[in-house]
């Protein structure tokens, strides 16, 4: 703060949310449109690295930013890869198949025409609802927030996680099920 | 952190997001591209839990602890999905979701 006006660096934050959100809608918009299935995965990355900084920034949690690096953008793509090359060298590229109702152009127009509306849904829910509260965010504080986090999480949602570690052992065996090959009897 | 950031902003973001997974899901005959669009919608909704755990006392982490749970929930239907994108792959030779019409009345 020093080193700069205190005016450019608040320009400087706006840049930073700018580009960020760029960043993410961006790789996200390439991900579902780039030809190859193989870097829709590479731009499904980016994507979730910027969700990441957004939790880091500016929902203030570097644990989500650790958690969804590791589990997203380091787990769930490489096993997206795996999958892709297993699935042989058709599946690397998305033919297209001539399905002009679904056209490119008519579903983002359907998008867009979607994105008004909901814009328009949220500046009333903006007037009616959120006017009664604080509509900004809180500045941070210091306390002890991952601390905080893991008693709520074995504690007031002990229950939760218990039933999400068994989700998760169902998942993995079921998966394994699946993918095994089929035993021949002897 | 900007002072007096307006969380609509972060729930534009997620409106976005939303919508492009959406339009991807809808559009894509890749049954791994379908469940990449997947992944962007859980995203979104992600970005909502965590933006709108601010709006709280800070010391009530439910918003987070509903990330955490989701990414676990998404991390389970991506193996499962992915398992399922396989067997099919061994039966019937592709991954194109248009040509899997064995259910189809």
């Amino acid at each position: 703060m020093a080193l700069i006006g205190t005016e450019l660096f608040h320009a400087l934050e706006y840049l930073v949310l700018f580009l960020l959100i760029a960043y993410t809608t961006g790789s996200a918009f390439l991900a579902v449109t780039v030809k190859s299935v193989y870097h829709a995965v590479l731009w499904l990355i980016f994507t979730l690295l910027g969700v990441a900084m957004i939790f880091l920034l500016y929902a203030e949690s570097a644990l989500l930013l650790v958690i969804q690096m590791i589990v997203y953008a380091g787990g769930i793509t490489i096993l997206m890869l795996f999958a892709i090359s297993l699935s042989g060298k058709k599946a690397m590229f998305e033919e297209q198949k001539g399905l002009k109702l679904l056209d490119w152009r008519l579903s983002f127009a359907g998008g867009f025409i979607l994105l008004v509306i909901a814009f328009y849904i949220l500046s009333q829910v903006n007037l009616a609802f959120w006017q009664q509260q604080t509509t900004t965010i809180k500045p941070s504080e210091e306390i002890e927030l991952i601390g905080n986090l893991a008693r709520t999480l074995f504690t007031v949602h002990g229950g939760t996680l218990l039933v999400l570690g068994f989700l998760l052992l169902a998942a993995m065996l079921g998966s394994v099920y699946l993918v095994k090959k089929e035993v021949e009897d002897i | 952190m900007i002072e007096n950031l307006d969380a609509s902003v972060f729930v534009g973001v997620a409106l976005i997001l939303f919508l492009i997974g959406f339009a991807g899901f809808i559009k894509s005959q890749s049954a791994v591209r379908m469940l990449i669009s997947i992944e962007i919608m859980i995203n979104s909704a992600n970005i909502n839990f965590a933006i709108f755990a601010l709006y709280n006392d800070l010391t009530f982490v439910t918003g987070h602890v509903g990330v955490i749970i989701s990414i676990a929930l998404a991390a389970a239907e991506a193996a499962v999905g992915l398992g399922i994108i396989l067997s099919i792959f061994r039966t019937h030779g592709t991954i194109d979701a248009t040509d899997f019409i064995e259910l189809k009345g």
